[in-house]
């Protein structure tokens, strides 16, 4: 059989051009991508970032953008009005909002336990803590170390 | 056409030159236009890249060659066959061979510049491998049926003509 006439031939050669330039193009995309990602060294996600002032007032950032990686002192630093001291075991908020570290009253930070339905202390440094899509994490300004109400 | 990066009609000549008189002259026909494209290219001389496209080029005659002989003289020489299928033929075949060329040189640039070889094969296809071989489809499926059968007609030999119907 003529190789011009067999149509099952040509379209196999439509064929194999269409697959070889997607898969360069989808190549190319993916370099793009790779490249975007190692750009901003992580995937965006999204978390929940509270203040408890200890006298029943709480505001909350939600949905706050950010990525992988970032630690909760860095997401702090950007949503509220902080202030802090970086010492020999690492940095400490020293005021949030204007609400001052003062006598036995300090910032402490909490995440929601999801399984337990209950809040958890972190006993880690803010900017150690990095935080995870849909966490929900809150400062809490008290003088013990009781979970928020 | 020097201002239209990655617009060329030589890969085309080449590969009807293959086409034509055989896989060695076409070959030759490649590597002799990029010598002397190479030193004159107004766009600057790379030695690894300039003999890697002399190369690279060759395939164009080469393939153009083994495609003649691979196609049957009743193909080549008879008027039954259907145009259109031809034409896609010659566009899908400079397609293939664009993306190999494109392949070759992106690797020897790669190596030439100290550059991650799937980065180098990568990163140039949007959006200039994109326009070569887009043009080559255009070039070769349009091109090469006409080209081929005046170049049949010049030097008097029906036997390299293809059909137009």
């Amino acid at each position: 059989m003529a190789f011009l006439r067999n149509k099952w031939a040509i379209c196999a050669f439509l064929f194999a051009s269409w697959a070889m330039t997607t898969t360069f193009l989808a190549g190319y995309y993916w370099l793009q991508y790779s490249s975007a990602l190692q750009t901003t060294s992580g995937i965006l996600i999204q978390v929940n970032v509270g203040v408890d002032y200890g006298n029943g007032n709480r505001t909350w950032n939600n949905g706050t953008k950010t990525l992988t990686g970032v630690t909760l002192f860095d997401i702090s630093k950007q949503v509220f009005n902080l202030t802090y001291n970086v010492g020999v075991y690492g940095t400490e908020v020293t005021s949030i909002n204007n609400v001052q570290k003062q006598g036995s009253y300090a910032w402490t930070y909490w995440t929601w336990n999801n399984t337990r339905l209950e809040w958890s202390i972190v006993w880690e440094n803010a900017d150690s803590y990095r935080v995870n899509d849909g966490e929900t994490i809150i400062w809490y300004y008290e003088n013990a170390f009781d979970p928020p109400p | 056409m020097i201002s239209l990066y990655n617009i060329k009609l030589m890969d085309l000549i080449v590969f009807i030159g293959g086409f034509c008189f055989g896989p060695l002259v076409g070959a030759l026909i490649g590597i002799i236009s990029w010598v002397v494209y190479g030193t004159l290219n107004p766009l600057g001389f790379s030695m690894n890249i300039w003999l890697a496209a002399m190369l690279s080029e060759s395939i164009y005659g080469i393939v153009g060659g083994l495609v003649r002989k691979a196609l049957s003289s009743y193909e080549i020489a008879s008027p039954t066959h259907e145009r259109i299928n031809t034409y896609v033929f010659f566009g899908a075949v400079g397609v293939l061979l664009t993306l190999t060329y494109d392949v070759i040189t992106n690797i020897v640039f790669g190596y030439a510049f100290d550059l991650p070889l799937l980065f180098a094969i990568l990163s140039g296809f949007v959006p200039f491998g994109l326009i070569h071989v887009m043009s080559n489809a255009v070039f070769f499926g349009f091109g090469c049926v006409p080209a081929i059968n005046a170049i049949s007609s010049l030097t008097g030999g029906k036997k390299n003509g293809v059909s137009k119907k």
